[in-house]
């Protein structure tokens, strides 16, 4: 994993102060930078002769409700070159404007399409941003923490109106946490059994 | 004498047989010629991540059969190699084995599939009905070490979820000495095929950039003659160890 850490020097004398964070963790490199700078960053890691990240694999967004500056959106590259991958990462708050890389990578605009209907996040500069999974009419992002499991709608065909049609989410059962901690204790429910029990026996 | 065309709009899907699932396009035709389409995708759409939010990792596993349940364990095994990656977890060799041995299994699995479709919608009927029966058999070495033909959720983060029987392995091998003459029979029904050459021969060309551009991976990559292969690359499991030889488009 030299060439990583090569790479990890090259990159932090080329772009000194852009760059505020860079590490090598489960050998791989990460590089955190300002949102502002993001296009320039980007166009040199693509460029430059060292590193020739020629394909963007990924945007992904994340969601950190109780940060200060919300949202991280990671920018997975890789150099078939070098035979090395990068994340570059950036934060933001929730109404900062993100400018688009679609310029720089085409594909960049389905993801940034998909960024947007999952989390919200809006792109300066973006060719057609619109919603690319999520239903038509859809309201809210899906990948927030806040937007909840089940969702708020549910679709079925009415016999009555002959069509389809939009209703609140009604569940014939709630949703079960399967997440023991240990599987001798057995389901809360049992637990909730025998404290009665013990409750009974006191009395 | 000149006549005035008009290019007109038309809604494909999003159910249509040559969809092959989910997929609405908006297109816009001036006769034959789509001039621009407009795909609205996200029908077939299941949340997966959202789900796995509140699931553990053994929990979250089943999910990924079903984001491609033409080779399903080898998504499995993409979610097992990040989760061991991230938790530093080193799996027994036996278990690497098995995992290579089924994930090859789902590699020949899906591209039997996407060939003899193609084939099919081109208008040869033949090579699916003979390229589903060899899925058939993949899919019952499936059924053998993990119980089930598609959703198989036998890989596990740190191994796969029980051995396999050594029968099962005898029977694997058997096939891979019969099925090479499947793939002949295929290729001498396809390969030089007038139809089939008239309806595929320089139709959906792709050039390095653009394959770059578009974030293309595997198969497609190595299409556009880039030597590209995580096998090769940055092997995992026992790739390292095993010889092997990986064709790449030499055209373009």
């Amino acid at each position: 994993m030299e060439i990583l850490k090569k790479i990890e020097t090259k990159i932090n004398s080329e772009l000194t102060t852009k760059i505020k964070k860079s590490s090598v963790e489960f050998e791989e490199l990460m590089i955190e930078i300002d949102e502002k700078d993001l296009i320039e960053v980007i166009q040199f890691l693509k460029s430059d002769e060292n590193c020739k990240f020629r394909q963007l694999i990924d945007i992904a967004g994340v969601d950190y409700p109780e940060d200060e500056k919300r949202f991280n959106l990671v920018y997975l590259f890789l150099s078939h070159e070098n035979n090395i991958r990068l994340k570059l990462l950036i934060k933001f708050q929730i109404e900062q404007l993100i400018s688009s890389i679609t310029k720089i990578f085409p594909s960049a605009n389905w993801m940034e399409r998909e960024v947007f209907d999952m989390y919200g996040v809006k792109f300066k500069n973006h060719p057609d941003l619109r919603r690319i999974l999520t239903d038509y009419g859809f309201k809210g992002h899906p990948l927030r923490k806040d937007f909840p499991l089940t969702g708020f709608n549910e679709v079925r065909y009415s016999e009555k109106e002959k069509k389809v049609i939009y209703e609140p989410v009604k569940l014939e059962q709630n949703y079960r946490n399967f997440d023991f901690e240990s599987p001798w204790e057995g389901t809360n429910y049992i637990k909730e059994v025998k404290k009665s029990e013990k409750y009974d026996k006191k009395n | 004498m000149t006549k005035k065309t008009k290019s007109m709009s038309l809604n494909f899907g999003p159910q249509h047989p040559a969809a092959h699932g989910v997929l609405r396009l908006i297109l816009e035709l001036d006769g034959e010629v789509v001039e621009k389409a407009d795909p609205h995708i996200g029908l077939l759409h299941r949340g997966t991540e959202k789900l796995i939010e509140q699931k553990t990792y053994t929990q979250a596993l089943p999910y990924f059969d079903r984001l491609d349940y033409v080779a399903p364990m080898n998504q499995e095994h993409a979610f097992a190699l990040a989760a061991e990656k991230l938790l530093k977890i080193d799996i027994p060799i036996r278990a690497k084995y098995i995992r290579v041995i089924f994930c090859e299994i789902g590699r020949i699995l899906s591209h039997i599939l996407n060939v003899t479709t193609q084939a099919l919608d081109v208008g040869a009927l033949t090579p699916s009905l003979w390229g589903f029966e060899e899925r058939e058999t993949l899919m019952t070495f499936y059924e053998r070490a993990s119980g089930s033909r598609l959703h198989a959720n036998y890989f596990r983060t740190g191994g796969v979820n029980q051995d396999i029987p050594l029968k099962l392995v005898e029977d694997i091998e058997k096939f891979c000495r019969t099925f090479p003459k499947i793939i002949d029979d295929l290729e001498g029904l396809l390969t030089d095929n007038r139809i089939f050459k008239q309806r595929n021969v320089e139709i959906g060309i792709v050039s390095k950039q653009e394959a770059l551009d578009h974030s293309f991976s595997g198969v497609m990559l190595r299409g556009s003659g880039i030597p590209w292969d995580l096998r090769k690359s940055q092997p995992y499991e026992i790739y390292k160890e095993l010889d092997f030889k990986i064709p790449i488009g030499k055209k373009w």
